[in-house]
């Protein structure tokens, strides 16, 4: 009881740096618990969210097959179940809504059999019951405020048909929806997922009896590998226009991508805190107990043995540790909520966000203790060893040894006695200072990383809508049209002086064993409002009038170069076509084929067309209103309105930068001033003296400064190769299509990374001074060595 | 012999949690341009307080201290720090050098603060270490040590040397060493030098002898011929 007082009056002694030591502990915990908890909750909730609607393994897109096929398809060695339905997306025509172009991907199901059907939806409110009734996505009914029971209309063939809201779902095979993959993000506000009943459908858009979208599961033992050859030979007969498997569904893609990312992450970093936490508290356990080298003698005189004194110094570091647990684990408590919800703002998952498994929290509490236990461990074990009499003498110093004056001569004609012993106190606490500089090390890489990060989606979205998308607005056409007829159709709107068109065609590239879909832009020569841009060379690329220019992203996919041949199979090709690679376009952002148009169109054997209008024009909505009734108009794409999606999708992404920002500096603060409290413990006297010596304040506190500069120089120099390797960490671990990683680091991030580092470093070396200005000179100097 | 420092009605308590310890009760003495004197006295008699507030490290609650014509215990924390930089040297009972500086490079540390400085290899021949400059603390003897923190204190060229028990903690002969070279510096370069001991003997070198009890000087005593270092029996 005793000896527990003396531990707590002994902590509150030391308060700041043991609360340093707890926030580098809580922030382990609590990176751990949480991360890892959440990862948990959405795998989980995620696999039985797949499970238990039938997610399919495998899917099709043909453009008609008839229902009686599919028992034929059944039949194929391996298939377990085919489900066929009808997917069309349509406009809604929402009366307050009128200038906007909203779609939603209607499914067809059939009523009552949704439990037994693959990908079933999960529904609430009511279920369809009737030809009439609607359920719509969860994001889009919330955001219009629908009410079961309400209307909603849609537009099929330049025709409106109005639907009995019966309630919104989730739909297991679009946790993450976008209209195609080449958007970068989710609006599903705008673009939604609903179902009707199929014989409706069917009806509505004359495909009586036929299917154009199929889903497919295997028999148990079977793969898609199996099964793929023998379905594609099938399928063509009925206009295949894509097959793939379940890793290929780009939601899914989305969502396990994310975990996979995130359990990359959710050990190393916060074990990295805990590990910092657990050696700043044996370097400064390692110091009060050699301050208390005459109590330990004393305690050890009286008749305590080892053990107990080496428990009670542990008792520091459990006490440290499980304080940091409590803390952590209290901030995750309150935090993983939320957290998870984050994840499900982005895939829409009707799994909740409370916690069912806490199997992390406990583990995360185990390490704090054990990391703070350890460090005390290791601080404690050598001084407790020491008989009483020997405890009782003042520690012998330490054998001089050749340090770095020796070394390298030259340093002591540049350096003045206090320069020297800056150098000589670095060389001579080999521990410490390595210490020093791996907390920079690491604290200057994660900031040089998050400064990339942040200026990286800055930078990507200034070269999207500055150098590439040079348009105000886009028309996307549900149908081709000759180039001329429709530029002239554009340009002869009021509100449109200028005009230009693109032909978007999907297309499956492959080189080798090597496949990817992607979306080849056809661009007219001599158009310049939309450019292939290269992000590295800074560089419009000039498309070659024979030749398909390749995203960098694309092209590492199919390992592929400039000079190469790449084979395009489209539904729009009679046949493959080899194609020359004429470059290769550096993009972070998309990961698109570009060929020169009137190239395109004789590759298509058509004359020149297009089914997308570019225009120069700010009166978006009055061109909304004169072209919402055309059937022909899919989408209209607002540059401006885009650019302020992201902007508001990015507020919340910085905002998290932010937060690792001050993170990384808190680190890198807490590293710093636990080792200078540290190092003004051990070396109060030394200080002293030059006080009393006549060393201003600014003087002692130069020699003290000088040194942790030195050792943030070193760790900011070793934390560039360190960032560099986190990078390409960083590069194979992202495989999204939509997205890549830029290889090298811009400048700006290393200047961001020296910054935070140089401000942890300045505001440590404040709190220093305090520290000097407080040092009583009588009473130091009077204390014995 | 000139004036070069003045105390006047000095008193100094200490509040040790709720008791109020009197360590001075008004001191007035006088220091004279190049003389040795000696504060002598038991332990707690307040010698080391009247060291430290001379010294400029620690503050009177009454009365005040004069260097020339400079009232320091008025001075703020800058000009103390002046005052104890060009004005001050300090020796300590535990020499306190920085260990990570040779004995050559702990003197430098002191003479690179100064205007005028003395020589750091006069003053090493003057220790008698001048082979051994390159040496750091530890690999000195305690007598060595204490001849470096004195050469360090001189280094400076200050006008008082305020000694703190400086043979305390050695033995005889090496407490002589030690009192000799005070004593040369104080011939050679004419500062005055203040030491504090509870050492009755060391009394007997000195030109005047303060003897402190409970806080107040009792008694001064001159000494017209002061003996030499090694003519001391302790």
């Amino acid at each position: 009881m005793i000896l527990l007082k003396k531990t707590i009056r002994s902590m509150l002694r030391h308060k700041k740096a043991y609360i340093s030591c707890i926030i580098l502990m809580a922030l382990g915990v609590w990176a751990y618990t949480t991360m890892n908890t959440a990862l948990y909750e959405i795998e989980n909730g995620k696999n039985d969210y797949y499970s238990e609607n039938r997610l399919g393994e495998a899917f099709a897109t043909v453009a008609q097959i008839p229902k009686s096929s599919l028992q034929m398809l059944n039949e194929i060695e391996g298939i377990k179940q085919v489900d066929g339905r009808v997917i069309q997306n349509l406009r809604v025509v929402l009366p307050d809504n009128l200038d906007e172009v909203i779609r939603l991907r209607v499914i067809s199901t059939v009523i009552g059999e949704n439990n037994r059907r693959l990908n079933a939806y999960v529904q609430t409110g009511n279920d369809l019951t009737s030809t009439k009734d609607i359920l719509i996505g969860y994001d889009f009914y919330n955001a219009y405020g629908y009410e079961p029971g309400d209307s909603i209309t849609l537009l099929v063939n330049q025709k409106t048909y109005d639907f009995n809201v019966s309630g919104y779902v989730y739909s297991p095979e679009y946790v993450y929806i976008v209209e195609n993959q080449n958007e970068f993000f989710s609006d599903t506000t705008k673009f939604n997922v609903a179902y009707v009943d199929e014989n409706l459908l069917m009806t509505l858009l004359g495909m009586e009896g036929v299917y154009n979208d199929l889903s497919f599961t295997f028999e148990e033992g079977y793969t898609y590998d199996d099964v793929k050859d023998e379905l594609e030979t099938e399928l063509n007969a009925y206009g295949l226009i894509a097959l793939y498997e379940r890793d290929d569904l780009f939601s899914y893609m989305m969502l396990e991508e994310e975990i996979r990312g995130g359990r990359s992450m959710s050990t190393t970093i916060p074990m990295t805190f805990v590990g910092m936490a657990a050696i700043v508290l044996y370097l400064m356990l390692k110091r009060i107990i050699e301050q208390e080298r005459t109590q330990i003698g004393t305690m050890k005189a009286f008749g305590y043995s080892n053990r107990t004194v080496l428990l009670h110094y542990i008792s520091y570091g459990f006490i440290t540790g499980l304080i940091g647990a409590i803390v952590g684990l209290t901030i995750s408590a309150l935090t993983i909520s939320p957290y998870i919800q984050f994840y499900l703002d982005y895939y829409k998952m009707p799994i909740g966000t409370s916690v069912t498994n806490f199997k992390y929290y406990y583990i995360g509490g185990f390490w704090s203790i054990v990391g703070g236990i350890i460090g005390a461990y290791f601080g404690a074990k050598k001084v407790v060893q020491l008989n009483p009499a020997e405890a009782m003498r003042p520690k012998a110093p330490p054998p001089v040894k050749k340090d770095i004056t020796h070394a390298i001569p030259f340093l002591k004609t540049i350096l003045n006695s206090r320069g020297i012993m800056t150098v000589r106190n670095i060389s001579r606490n080999k521990v410490r200072s390595s210490f020093v500089i791996l907390g920079i090390m690491f604290s200057y890489s994660m900031m040089v990383m998050i400064g990339m990060m942040s200026g990286l989606v800055d930078t990507m979205f200034f070269n999207q809508f500055t150098h590439v998308l040079k348009y105000d607005a886009e028309i996307a056409l549900g149908q081709m049209v000759p180039y001329d007829e429709g530029i002239q159709s554009a340009t002869s709107m009021d509100s449109i002086p200028y005009a230009e068109g693109l032909l978007k065609i999907p297309a499956l590239l492959k080189n080798g064993y090597e496949k990817e879909g992607t979306v080849i832009v056809g661009i007219k020569e001599g158009n310049h409002n939309y450019k292939v841009y290269d992000d590295v060379r800074n560089i419009n690329i000039q498309l070659d009038k024979e030749g398909i220019v390749l995203g960098s992203l694309l092209a590492d996919l199919l390992n592929v170069q400039k000079g190469d041949y790449v084979y395009v199979e489209s539904p729009y090709l009679d046949n493959d076509q080899k194609l020359y690679i004429s470059d290769i376009v550096n993009q972070n952002l998309g990961s698109s084929a570009y060929i020169d148009l009137a190239y395109l169109s004789d590759l298509m054997d058509q004359d020149l067309m297009i089914n997308s209008l570019i225009i120069d024009s700010m009166a978006t909505s009055d061109i909304r209103q004169e072209l919402i009734a055309s059937d022909v108009v899919t989408k209209i794409e607002d540059k401006e309105k885009t650019l302020e999606l992201y902007e508001t999708l990015l507020g919340s992404y910085d905002f998290i930068i932010l937060i690792l920002q001050m993170i990384a500096i808190i680190i890198g603060f807490t590293i710093i001033y636990n080792t200078a409290v540290i190092s003004m413990s051990e070396r109060s006297r030394e200080y002293a003296t030059l006080r009393v010596l006549g060393l201003t304040i600014n003087e002692v506190k130069e020699i003290m400064s000088l040194e942790y500069w030195l050792l943030s120089f070193i760790g900011m120099a070793l934390g560039v190769p360190f960032a560099l390797f986190l990078n390409t960490s960083l590069i194979n671990s992202i495989d999204v299509d939509a997205f890549s990683w830029p290889a090298t680091i811009p400048g700006y991030a290393y200047i961001i990374g020296a910054i935070g580092c140089i401000l942890a470093v300045a505001f440590s070396n404040m709190t220093s001074v305090k520290a000097i200005k407080k040092l009583d000179l009588v009473e130091v100097l009077k204390e014995r060595e | 012999m000139k004036k070069i420092l003045e105390v006047v009605g000095l008193t100094k308590e200490y509040i040790m949690g709720e008791v109020v310890v009197h360590a001075l009760r008004g001191v007035d003495l006088e220091l004279y341009d190049g003389e040795f004197v000696v504060i002598l006295g038991p332990s707690g008699s307040g010698k080391s307080t009247i060291l430290n507030i001379i010294g400029g490290i620690d503050s009177p609650t009454q009365g005040k201290v004069m260097y020339k014509d400079i009232e320091v215990s008025k001075l703020g924390e800058k000009a103390l720090t002046k005052y104890r930089r060009e004005a001050i040297g300090f020796i300590f009972q535990f020499y306190n050098l920085v260990p990570n500086l040779t004995a050559k490079e702990n003197i430098l540390l002191a003479s690179d603060l100064a205007k005028d400085p003395i020589a750091v290899e006069d003053l090493l021949k003057q220790i008698d270490l001048d082979d051994r400059g390159d040496h750091f603390p530890s690999q000195l003897s305690g007598g060595q040590q204490q001849r470096v923190a004195i050469a360090r204190a001189v280094a400076k060229n200050p006008d008082i040397l305020l000694c703190d028990e400086p043979t305390g903690a050695l033995d005889v002969m090496t407490g002589i060493g030690a009192l000799k070279v005070l004593k040369s510096f104080n011939k050679e370069y004419k500062k005055t030098v203040a030491i504090i001991t509870h050492n009755k003997s060391i009394g007997d070198m000195a030109d005047r002898v303060f003897y402190v009890k409970d806080g107040v000087i009792e008694k001064i005593v001159v000494n017209e011929s002061p003996l030499e270092p090694e003519e001391v029996v302790w």
